[in-house]
């Protein structure tokens, strides 16, 4: 027997972990990457475990060549085109001739493995002072080969994945460690130098537990294969479990030594072997042996860590309120097997803003609570309501408690869990019994305890969320309708200016006629050059014109004044008949001028008064009168008032121009004048209705419209006036 | 009075006062003021006459002084003849149009006593 030295009971604890590592990674996640790396486990587990075979058979060569044969080549052969192909599928390599190379490695690899069966591969034994091995010939330096070009071309392939800077930096990472691991690994190809008569010391044992080093710290680092979680807890038990078989161990030395008698190494090892393969199987045994009782013998074994992890993770993933909310209740009816459950969220002033309801508890559940027990923090329990009523000394409380007490039972409430989020209440969740019916225990108040602050934190979450959104919604309407609004209000300031920038135009148009025919025929007055036969007449067409230019004036001013604030009109008692005479005697002239017929229709009797100013309703009368003479070309104006129970009407009917439909909704505008109008006559202001409009609207209960229109008709204004109540 | 044969202006205009107190200042310096009150009747008159000058109102009824420019100058046959402007109505914008469109220039009536409006016509036609 040759020495044993430390690398060879190395690969004693690798060979197991190696394994445990490739099928909890498979069994975990069944991705090809991670079967892949389980088959080379094994192939790494058969390696550890043959090579201590193999050190115990030598001096027996046809063991140690049996041993190598079977245990060892078949299953080193595949090693490399294993690492080749979870390079291959680690780095997603889709490219055609690497393809290639795998199945052409696979070839090689398998027809190794059938040539390792001769003894032009292997035959005879060397003898070193560390151990034993078969002597390599012709297939062996193939098996060298494929070890040295596939372990490149998996390097080759990781390399890549970390140079790539468009890669995550996790997957990146995930490579390097895989590379370095997959480098080390390869070193264990120095054994081969045995196979040619090179007795170095095993060194190369040792890169088994080095890879598993590195591989499980790329795991629990940087999620390897996604078992990183698994694997942590795994460590754990490993952990655990080792320092248990420390004191054992300890315990058996020390009663040996106590007892006097001699430990048989080969029984401990064994059994090391065992309690190792037992208890790493402590859990999944114990979990398998929990649901067997929990569904023979209690109905309600509910595994509180699982139930509040999977709510953890679901209610990290989800931000809406609603969903966050189901998947509370789910959690609570579905898990932990409660009977009713209902959600209650409050805003900052306790107003109820959510509800979900499971299971039979009346509408007004909250309420009671809310006054009585939200200053109390955490949660009520109604079983423990009894305990505190024996205790409290206090008569106000024990009022108030017993009232809760006798509420919680009657809509069947068992627990109410207070959501809160720093000093802050978000709202109440309400459990009832339990499905079994049995009470709620210590371990029961401790998970709902942790639940509670889980979800509480989830709903806070959520409707922080919801409310970010609602308000980032409402900003953006807001400030759509206001961009709306300004765009709107600029459109008519822009055409307040248009129409501002053509008054003036027409405005000193009008001003300017006049003063050009005044101006001129007091130039050719001065200067001696009004020829007698004319002079008369020049002088009347100046003298109307002047007249023209004081109306204009007037309207001008009249239309600035009412536009100010001050504008108001002192009502009195006014007798509109003798008004509108005034006006018919003023213009009786100027219609018999143009031709034109101008009637006064008044009732035969005397009519009533109107609340007016004489003044203003001189001016509407005027305006409406000229406007008449202005735009009738032919036939007659007939103004006419009529009176009626309260109110009485002035009407004037023209035989004009009319007025184009599309021209009545801006017809009583500032500066608004329809095309034919401004056609027909050119020295319109644009003033006279909007005037008219302007006083009549200072007249409580008065209205002017158009009564009736017809291009090239004719024309009806009417303007209603209320009666003044007689004294 | 040799100006009396040697120019012919026509003055568009529709304000009668206006026109009357024209008429009889270029008459007191010689000169023979055709007149036509209705702008859609202009173009047709200023076809017939072959004026040298034509005075041009801008509010003349239905159609606008700037239309009667813009035919004067789209025919061959009237497009020589000499076009000024003269309204009381004025606004940038048309008192460049009406320039680009061929108006000698345009003048505000109020800015000018008839007799000065006689000289300005007479420097013209010089």
């Amino acid at each position: 027997m040759p020495e044993i030295s430390i690398p060879i009971y190395a690969q004693i604890p690798s060979g197991i972990l190696i394994f445990a590592i490739g099928l909890y990674s498979w069994l975990k996640v069944r991705k090809k990457e991670n079967f892949i790396f389980f088959l080379l486990a094994i192939t790494q587990t058969v390696f550890a475990y043959g090579a201590v075979a193999l050190f115990y058979s030598c001096g027996n060569d046809k063991l140690t060549t049996f041993i190598d044969r079977i245990f060892l080549y078949p299953f080193c052969i595949m090693m490399p085109i294993l690492v080749y192909h979870f390079s291959i599928e680690f780095c997603e390599i889709k490219i055609r001739w690497q393809k290639a190379a795998l199945y052409f490695g696979y070839a090689w690899s398998a027809a190794l493995v059938v040539w390792s069966q001769f003894d032009s591969f292997i035959s005879g034994v060397y003898h070193y002072r560390w151990g034993c091995h078969t002597q390599g010939h012709l297939g062996n330096h193939f098996y060298v080969l494929l070890i040295i070009s596939y372990v490149i071309l998996a390097i080759y392939n990781l390399y890549n994945v970390w140079r790539d800077k468009k890669n995550d930096a996790l997957k990146r990472s995930q490579a390097v460690y895989i590379m370095i691991g997959f480098f080390i690994f390869s070193l264990a190809g120095f054994t081969l130098l045995w196979a040619y008569g090179i007795g170095i010391y095993p060194w190369s044992y040792l890169t088994l537990p080095l890879f598993i080093i590195i591989i499980a710290y790329a795991i629990t680092r940087y999620r390897l294969m996604d078992i990183s979680f698994i694997f942590r807890q795994s460590t754990i038990y490993l952990i655990t479990i080792s320092l248990f078989l420390l004191v054992l161990y300890f315990v058996l030395i020390i009663t040996a030594w106590y007892l006097q008698i001699s430990i048989h190494w080969n029984l401990v090892t064994a059994a090391f072997l065992a309690s190792i393969l037992m208890l790493s199987m402590f859990d999944i045994v114990r979990n398998f042996i929990a649901r067997l009782v929990g569904r023979y013998f209690f109905s309600e074994v509910v595994d509180y860590q699982e139930v509040i992890n999977d709510l953890t993770t679901q209610l990290a993933r989800e931000i809406d309120l609603k969903k966050n909310l189901q998947i509370i209740k789910d959690a609570l009816t579905k898990k932990m097997k409660l009977g009713g459950v209902r959600i209650v969220l409050f805003d900052k002033k306790l107003h109820t803003v959510e509800s979900l309801v499971k299971a039979g508890f009346s509408s007004d559940v909250s309420h009671f609570l809310l006054r009585d027990f939200l200053l109390e923090k955490g949660m009520v329990i109604e079983q423990e309501l009894g305990f505190i009523l024996e205790t409290e000394k206090d008569n106000e409380k024990r009022k108030k408690i017993g009232i809760l007490k006798e509420n919680m039972k009657r809509i069947k409430a068992s627990v109410c869990l207070v959501l809160m989020v720093g000093d802050e209440y978000i709202g109440l969740i309400l459990l009832g019994s339990k499905l079994s019916a049995s009470a709620y225990t210590k371990e029961d108040m401790q998970a709902l305890s942790v639940f509670s602050s889980q979800a509480s934190i989830a709903i806070a979450n959520a409707m922080l969320y919801q409310e970010v959104r609602d308000y980032s919604l409402n900003l953006k309407r807001k400030v759509n309708e206001q961009t709306k609004d300004i765009r709107e209000k600029n459109e008519h300031l822009k055409k307040l200016l248009e129409m501002r920038s053509e008054f003036l135009n027409i405005t000193s148009h009008q001003l300017r006629t006049p003063v050009s025919v005044i101006k001129g025929t007091l130039s050719m007055l001065r200067e001696g050059r009004l020829p007698e036969k004319d002079r008369e007449h020049l002088l009347e067409t100046a003298y109307d014109k002047s007249v023209k230019l004081t109306d204009v004036v007037n309207d001008i001013l009249l239309a600035s004044e009412m536009k100010s604030d001050k504008f108001k009109i002192d009502m009195e008692r006014v007798q509109l008949a003798e008004v509108v005479q005034e006006v018919y005697e003023d213009k009786k002239e100027e219609a018999q001028n143009k031709g034109l017929e101008l009637k006064l229709d008044l009732p035969s009797t005397k009519i009533g008064e109107v609340l007016s100013n004489a003044k203003y309703l001189k001016q509407v009368i005027y305006n409406l009168i000229n406007n008449a003479l202005q735009y009738t070309l032919k036939g007659s104006i007939i103004v006419k008032i009529e009176e009626g129970n309260d109110i009485i009407l002035l009407r004037v009917i023209d035989t004009g121009i009319g007025i184009p439909k599309e021209s009545l909704p801006k017809l009583f505008q500032r500066f608004s004048r329809a095309p034919n109008a401004v056609a027909t006559f050119t020295d319109g202001s644009g003033l006279g209705l909007f005037i008219i409009k302007e006083i009549i609207d200072s007249h409580k209960g008065a209205k002017v419209y158009v009564e009736s229109t017809e291009l090239g008709k004719g024309t009806t204004f009417t303007v209603e006036l209320p009666k003044a109540k007689s004294i | 009075m040799s100006e009396k044969t040697k120019y012919k202006i026509l003055m568009v205009e529709d304000d009668e006062a206006q026109s009357l107190m024209y008429q009889i200042e270029f008459k007191n310096f010689g000169i023979d003021l055709a007149i036509v009150n209705d702008g859609e009747v202009a173009y047709d008159e200023i076809v017939r006459q072959k004026p040298d000058l034509v005075l041009l109102d801008m509010l003349i009824g239905k159609v606008s002084g700037l239309d009667v420019l813009n035919k004067i100058k789209a025919d061959a046959a009237t497009k020589n003849i000499k076009v000024v402007i003269i309204s009381n109505y004025n606004k940038k914008e048309l008192n460049a149009e009406c320039k680009k469109a061929g108006a000698i220039d345009y003048w505000v009536k109020s800015d000018y006593v008839p007799k000065q409006i006689v000289e300005k016509v007479q420097a013209i036609l010089k």
